[in-house]
């Protein structure tokens, strides 16, 4: 294989690369020295891994304003800990809000359960940016409503959710806020408190660093969904019941403490880094990227406009290049990674008039220089004149 | 680790978060001999870990400790077993 290093990755919306060496490193002295099974055994090795996953635990609720770090539980991923709001919550009956720019993770369980019969689901729509209505969003809340599932930041245009203003407005109206956090935990200010969220799923591999297989959500107390696993949890082993209590309740079987292990060195990574340091050096490359495409025969931009708020993703389309083609060609021709097509999300292309082809998304991250942007906004720049002027 | 009887508590909580915030808590505040063992048979069939400090300091980490939800009790050592610390 190629050596990565000579390569232009600019898919960190799929997942983050390269992570910080730390997290590389924590994960090896964890299977070299550590090893053991967190939360079961008294041993030492055992208490060490245990305190991996407490320290990460605490790390995730700091960068969250969450209070109470029991809240968080990890799951396997983004999709995991969504479909554990989803379905742990919802009853029969129970009218669900959703928007248009959803990824599957969110959508495909509340179409399941509203193909079965269990909720009514009313998908709220959004403008050619991504950017949600927020008057139909008032509108939709004025009849009682369960909850509201709602991306942070679109995996496929970059638009931002105003999520303090949507959380003031499903708060008053006693609906509960569920956040996809895929794409903006550890790359925008998020606080559960301020921001009025019920409930936030979050992944470990994008923008926290951390590894594959790693990922959460935080549930505000009193807002308590059903486990889909029940197993053991290292606690109340007399009881054949599962435990009540948080993070155990959600928590069955062993965890992936080696994976939470480099999720910690992750988002320690961004608190020793500072998060509006990422946020404004992945701003500056998303916007020297828009800046060399915007404008050039040939290259159509999707998303919101250069200088309104966006997380670090530029969607893009080619005149007469399907994006898998496009795609192909900047691999082929430049060493530039992208993600062609739908990206999991036929919703987020509707809204943006990309279905059913998609596009091609770039997404730099903390690590990606100013000179791999100039190079593929030159290789952008190269097959789309090529293109104009036929092979 | 043998020590003569009455030289530690301990205190149980339902989960081993708990068991962790609390021996942060107590290394912290300075508490003595805090680490952290296997549940006392005695006290709990649990299979899980608890917090052990030194006996001497128990009132002050009770202080500690009392406001944490989770916490299930907490224990002095006495003779072969362990009393409820009142």
């Amino acid at each position: 294989m190629q050596d990565p290093r000579a390569l232009i990755y600019l898919d960190n919306g799929a997942t983050s690369f390269p992570k910080p060496p730390t997290v590389a490193a924590a994960m090896s002295h964890f299977l070299l020295e550590v090893g053991g099974s967190p939360g079961r055994s008294g041993h030492r090795l055992s208490q060490e891994a245990a305190r991996v996953v407490f320290e990460c635990r605490e790390a995730l609720a700091r960068l969250f304003g969450a209070a109470d770090s029991r809240r968080i539980i990890f799951t396997l991923n983004a999709t995991q800990a969504l479909n554990t709001a989803i379905y742990g919550l919802l009853k029969p009956g129970d009218r669900v809000l959703t928007t248009a720019m959803e990824h599957n993770s969110t959508m495909r369980p509340l179409r399941d359960l509203e193909h079965r019969g269990v909720i009514s689901l009313e998908v709220l729509p959004c403008d050619r940016a991504g950017r949600l209505d927020l008057g139909r969003l008032q509108a939709a809340l004025a009849t009682r409503s369960k909850l509201l599932a709602a991306v942070h930041a679109s995996n496929v245009s970059g638009a931002i959710l105003p999520l303090r203003e949507v959380g003031a407005m499903t708060r008053a109206a006693g609906t509960l806020l569920l956040v996809d956090a895929a794409q903006s935990a550890g790359a925008l200010p998020i606080d559960v408190e301020a921001d009025g969220i019920d409930l936030l799923a979050f992944t470990g591999h994008k923008a926290l660093f951390g590894p594959q297989g790693t990922g959460g959500l935080w549930a505000r107390t009193g807002v308590e969904p059903e486990p889909l696993v029940r197993g053991g949890t290292g606690s109340n082993s007399e009881l054949e019941m599962q435990p009540e209590f948080w993070p155990d309740r959600l928590e069955s079987g062993t965890q992936n403490a080696v994976g939470i292990a480099g999720l910690l060195a992750g988002v320690s990574f961004i608190a020793e880094t500072g998060l509006p340091a990422i946020q404004t050096r992945e701003e500056a490359l998303t916007r020297r990227l828009i800046d060399g495409l915007e404008g050039v025969a040939g290259i159509t931009l999707h998303g919101p406009e250069r200088a309104a708020a966006r997380s670090p993703i530029v969607s893009a389309t080619f005149a007469g290049l399907v994006p898998s083609e496009a795609g192909f060609l900047l691999e082929e021709g430049f060493g530039v990674l992208t993600r062609v097509g739908l990206h999991c999300s036929p919703a987020a292309h509707h809204t943006l008039g990309t279905y059913p082809q998609g596009t091609v998304r770039f997404a730099p991250g903390f690590f990606t220089s100013d000179a791999q942007i100039d190079a593929t906004i030159a290789a952008c720049r190269y097959l789309a004149a090529k293109k104009a002027g036929g092979r | 680790m043998s020590a003569a009887a009455g030289a530690f508590a301990i205190a149980t909580f339902h989960s081993t978060h708990m068991v962790l915030k609390a021996e942060k808590l107590l290394k912290q505040a300075g508490v003595g001999e805090v680490r952290l063992v296997p549940v006392p048979s005695q006290v709990s069939s649990d299979c899980g870990v608890t917090v052990r400090f030194a006996a001497a300091d128990v009132a002050r980490a009770a202080g500690l400790l009392r406001p944490l939800e989770d916490l299930q009790g907490i224990f002095v050592e006495s003779g072969d077993g362990w009393t409820p610390y009142a």
